[in-house]
């Protein structure tokens, strides 16, 4: 299976590759928190269900949740956001990653919106 | 929602609404809260701020009414003036926080928070009833009010007013300009912190096109994001978070200038509560907790030390007990800083912290630490005296927790003898720069000669000569030391020395500063106010007359200053109860003999103290002797001479003779002498006012000397005769020298401070004015050059820090036998530096050398004599 790249409702994307998926924020949701202070990192090595909070952002705005898109195992986060929480402004597909997990059931991947739907449905 | 006149010109720059209290308002544009944050702080902001209340209150109730409904003193108000003040409920909470503006006489504005506006009316309508002749107009949609902050908005302002004058430079200060034909009403007030800050009232036909005006200038729209986050970093309260109607008003640190007790506002809502809040407060800043349940909470801000972010209700503990709760945070920018003391400078690069306001027990104190529970976790936080500085004009600057808690550093032990070998050779190098290397300008110093130099460090220096008049011994003077029959002559011959130089009858030479010598006279005046009733509290003095230290006057005649502990409170205004002279609207360096007058029919003053340390005029002292004497106003007409009191004489001012009581003055400026003080009269011994001289004599000693340093008191005695004997010559060549000086700078291109059509000066002075702020910049340079010169704030600037002219004097360097050809010289010199940025300290250091022989002394080999023969073996 090749990359693919999923939305959720709550600006989250994540990048699927065979069962695992590298989860961050959205272009469209940087824009929104504004200047980023700070990450608080989900524990790596936690299970999670699909919508549960994993992480929060801050920002001079307020305190974002970050959402998992899936259910699964969090494997690894990224531990350079702690100090350089600017990553996720400025690369926040790449360098901005958040959190990678392993996917416990590929089916809830059919509820995420792909690109387009994602688009349509923030305007 | 309701939208405000600029509604259309925040959507077409971008910004992102929201509705604020029912107003649909931008949040922030299209740079985002954070570069909003930090242009207003270092360029300009630009706040519509249309959706506040605005409320006119007039009728000859208004007054009464706001005493009762407002917690501050509204009668204390004069017309172009403002306060912060709090619409109170009866248990002591607020209603809602407000600014009372006067602008107009009879009128007052009151404007009021967006979200509380109905329920204001409501309130003042519900408390209103008893007063007959009062109109409260709803004047929200007719008024427009926008808001310019940031250490640009001054020059932004000048450059778009064509008639009227910014206020003065003065928070609460207000005044009435035209911006072409609309009349805008602007006052020193913001929400942000920043020294330099305009809030503007006009028609709302206006509002589109003073904004776009206002932003073409380079100011930044600012939205209430940032508006948040500037009153946060500025400690300032927002009524919902730190202010509501549960919340003591006391709680809140503001609320000190915001509540008055004055017996002028008779009977206030809440006021029972609000005294019993004030007493406590009074305690709970000495310690003491005794009344802690009148007020067990007070408002703090807090830094979050760890990297965290405290936001509203997250709770607050100190070891591990709950103390409070957080009432608005949040994480903010702010600018870097570099450089030390007076050449601090915000740099380029900004940094965020994580700050919060907190309501916590009363007892926290500033420095104390304390832990922000943050979803869960408990984060190191320290709680600050402040976290952003006004005092610099025209920055403000973010304070961190990191400057706070600097430790002094520890005394290193040193080899004495190595400390003392170094001390000696700096101390050589430092005379010979300023000696001979150095242009000296700085118009408050002078150099002694020689031979009054030699004198000085003679015996008597290092004894004691007290002496008491004692009416058992025919009033002579009672020595309390041996061996001082030398220096009673000499004290005796120097004050003959001045009543020669003054024509005056009575001198007191033993004030070792110009400044003491004035507490002296306030000590002695207040002294003699009081000389039948002893029992009783002293009376202060009632009512003064100054020069304000803006406008040029000395720090020992402002409130702040040496007259502190010896003026009367005013009862209406609840300050000081000093007045200062008014300018003349063409020439801020002259007093305005006419408005002068008005002001004393109004005031009343029973002293008036003439005197400047930023001095281009002679004092009118005769017109207002004259004038006092036909209104048969009895005052004290005190001229501390400071500057000017080398040049008593015919080339400048006879003060006696012109009709001043007291004289007092610096021996060390243009008069040649060693640095002490002098205070002097002419009264006769019969006259009523004598009581009055007496009673300065006797606050000297035992008051304010025990020794009185009699090295320089030998000193000035020989000064003194150099000073009768060349003063002719000497002040006739100061004067000339000053306004040849002045006329040169102006043909070089720099611009004078004064009057040209009499060549700028009257006095040893010129004001070079170098622009807003620049002085500072502009007095070091000059230093590099070897030139030295004092930065100095005109009226126009909000204080030292913003200085905005050099002030420069010519007595040393005439002293030194320059004359007007060598000033000439010297102007084209200061200008290539200036104006050009040339680099002239060898030519400087070689034009010196020119002027190095003392000129107006006598014989300065006999200064060596004396020299050779105190360190002869």
């Amino acid at each position: 299976m090749s990359e693919k790249i999923k939305y959720s409702k709550t600006y989250e994307y994540i990048i699927i590759k065979d069962n695992t998926g590298i989860v961050g924020v959205t272009r469209e949701a940087v824009e929104k928190l504004g200047d980023i202070y700070l990450i608080d990192l989900p524990k790596a090595e936690t299970e999670c269900k699909k919508g549960d909070a994993a992480g929060t952002i801050e920002s001079v705005k307020s305190v974002s949740e970050i959402y998992s898109p899936v259910s699964g195992l969090i494997f690894e986060v990224n531990e350079n956001l702690k100090e350089k929480p600017e990553l996720i402004t400025e690369d926040c597909l790449g360098e901005g990653w958040i959190f990678k997990i392993k996917i416990a059931d590929l089916k809830e991947l059919d509820q995420l919106m792909d690109y387009e739907e994602f688009i349509k449905f923030i305007n | 929602m309701l939208k405000t006149t600029l509604y259309e010109k925040h959507v077409e720059l971008g910004a992102k609404m929201v509705d604020f209290g029912g107003w649909n308002m931008p949040l922030y544009y299209k740079d985002g809260i954070v570069k909003e944050h930090l242009e207003t702080r270092k360029t300009a902001g630009l706040f519509d701020v249309s959706h506040m209340g605005r409320l006119i209150i007039k009728g000859n109730d208004a007054i009464p009414f706001l005493q009762k409904v407002l917690t501050n003193n509204a009668a204390s108000l004069q017309v172009g003036e403002s306060q912060y003040t709090l619409i109170q409920n009866e248990s002591g909470g607020s209603i809602d926080d407000a600014y009372l503006y006067y602008f107009t006489e009879g009128e007052y504005i009151l404007v009021v928070n967006a979200s509380n506006r109905e329920k204001d009316v409501e309130h003042f309508v519900k408390n209103s009833r008893s007063f007959k002749e009062l109109e409260i107009i709803d004047k929200t949609f007719d008024i427009d009010m926008i808001s310019l902050q940031g250490p640009l908005s001054k020059n932004i302002l000048l450059d778009l007013i064509s008639s009227g004058s910014l206020p003065e430079p003065l928070r609460n200060k207000l005044s009435v300009v035209y911006i072409n034909d609309n009349k805008v009403l602007i006052g020193r007030t913001g929400y942000t912190g920043e020294p330099l800050c305009y809030e503007l009232f006009f028609d709302k036909k206006y509002s589109p096109e003073l904004w776009d005006k206002i932003l073409s200038k380079g100011a930044h729209p600012i939205g209430l994001g940032a508006r948040d986050t500037l009153r946060l970093e500025a400690g300032l309260p927002l009524y919902g978070h730190e202010l509501n109607e549960d919340i003591h008003i006391f709680s809140s640190p503001l609320s000190k200038f915001a509540v008055s007790f004055s017996s002028l506002k008779g009977e206030f809502i809440g006021k029972e509560e609000l005294s019993k809040q004030f007493e406590a407060l009074k305690k709970v800043e000495k310690g003491d907790y005794s009344q802690e349940n009148d007020l067990p909470k007070i408002i703090v801000p807090i830094e979050i030390i760890e990297k965290s972010v405290a936001r509203r209700n997250d709770k607050i503990f100190k070891n591990n007990r709950l103390i409070g709760y957080v009432t608005s945070g949040t994480v903010v920018p702010y600018w870097e800083k570099e450089g030390e003391g007076i050449s601090t400078r915000l740099t380029d690069n900004y940094k965020f912290r994580s700050i919060c306001l907190g309501i916590v027990d009363a007892g926290i104190w500033e420095k104390d630490y304390v832990e922000v529970e943050v979803r869960d976790k408990k984060v190191k936080a320290i709680v600050m005296p402040y976290l952003l500085r006004s005092e610099a004009p025209p920055y403000s600057y973010a304070i961190t927790s990191s400057e706070i808690l600097i430790e002094k550093q520890k005394v290193e032990q040193g080899n004495i003898k190595d400390s003392l070998q170094i001390l000696i050779k700096k101390a050589l190098d430092n005379n010979l720069w300023r000696q001979k290397e150095c242009i000296n300008l700085i118009p408050s110093e002078m150099t002694p000669s020689k031979l009054v130099k030699a004198l000085s460090i003679s015996d008597p220096s290092g004894r004691y000569a007290e002496h008491k008049k004692v009416k058992a011994y025919s009033g002579l003077d009672v020595f309390y030391y041996q061996g001082v029959n030398f220096i009673a002559e000499v004290e005796e011959l120097l004050k003959s020395e001045f009543m020669k130089y003054f024509s005056c009858k009575n001198v007191e030479v033993r004030d070792i500063s110009g400044q003491m010598a004035n507490s002296t006279v306030f000590g002695g005046l207040v002294d003699y106010l009081n000389m039948t009733d002893k029992r009783t509290e002293s009376k202060k003095i009632e009512q003064v007359l100054n020069h304000h230290i803006i406008k040029g006057g000395h720090l020992s005649a402002q409130p702040m200053g040496a007259l502190k502990d010896f003026i009367s409170i005013n009862k209406i205004t609840e300050r000081p109860a000093v007045i200062d002279f008014p300018a003349c609207a063409d020439n801020p360096y002259k007093t305005d003999v006419e408005k002068t007058k008005e002001v004393i029919l109004r005031y009343k003053p029973t002293l008036i103290i003439f005197g400047k340390s930023m001095v281009l005029h002679k004092e009118p002292i005769k017109e207002i002797r004259d004038f006092l004497n036909d209104q048969k106003l009895d005052c004290l007409i005190m001229y501390d001479m400071a500057h000017v009191l080398g040049l008593v004489g015919q080339y400048f001012q006879e003060p006696f003779c012109e009709g001043a009581d007291i004289v007092t003055g610096s021996t060390h400026k243009t008069f040649f002498g060693t640095q002490r003080g002098v205070i002097a009269s002419d009264f006769i011994e019969t006259d009523i006012r004598y009581k009055l001289w007496e009673a300065i004599e006797n606050r000297v000693f035992p008051g304010s000397v025990s020794n009185h340093h009699l090295g320089t008191m030998l000193g000035l005695l020989a000064a003194a005769y150099e000073m009768n004997y060349f003063k002719n010559e000497y002040q006739k060549k100061v004067i000339s020298n000053a306004k040849s000086f002045a006329n040169a700078l102006t043909n070089n291109g720099l611009k004078m401070g004064g009057d040209p059509s009499i060549s700028y000066t009257e006095t040893h002075q010129v004001i070079l004015e170098v622009g807003f702020s620049k002085g500072i910049e502009i007095a070091s340079t000059l230093e590099m050059n070897n030139i030295l010169t004092n930065y100095q704030a005109t009226s126009e600037e909000e204080g030292f820090t913003a200085s905005g002219a050099i002030r420069m004097g010519v007595a040393e360097m005439t002293r030194f036998g320059m004359g007007e050809k060598d000033f000439e010289e010297l102007s084209e010199y200061i200008a290539g530096i200036i104006l050009k940025g040339k680099n002239l300290k060898k030519q400087i250091t070689d034009f010196r050398k020119r002027f190095l022989d003392m000129k107006f002394c006598f014989d300065e080999d006999n200064a060596l004599n004396v020299i050779n023969n105190l360190f002869d073996k």
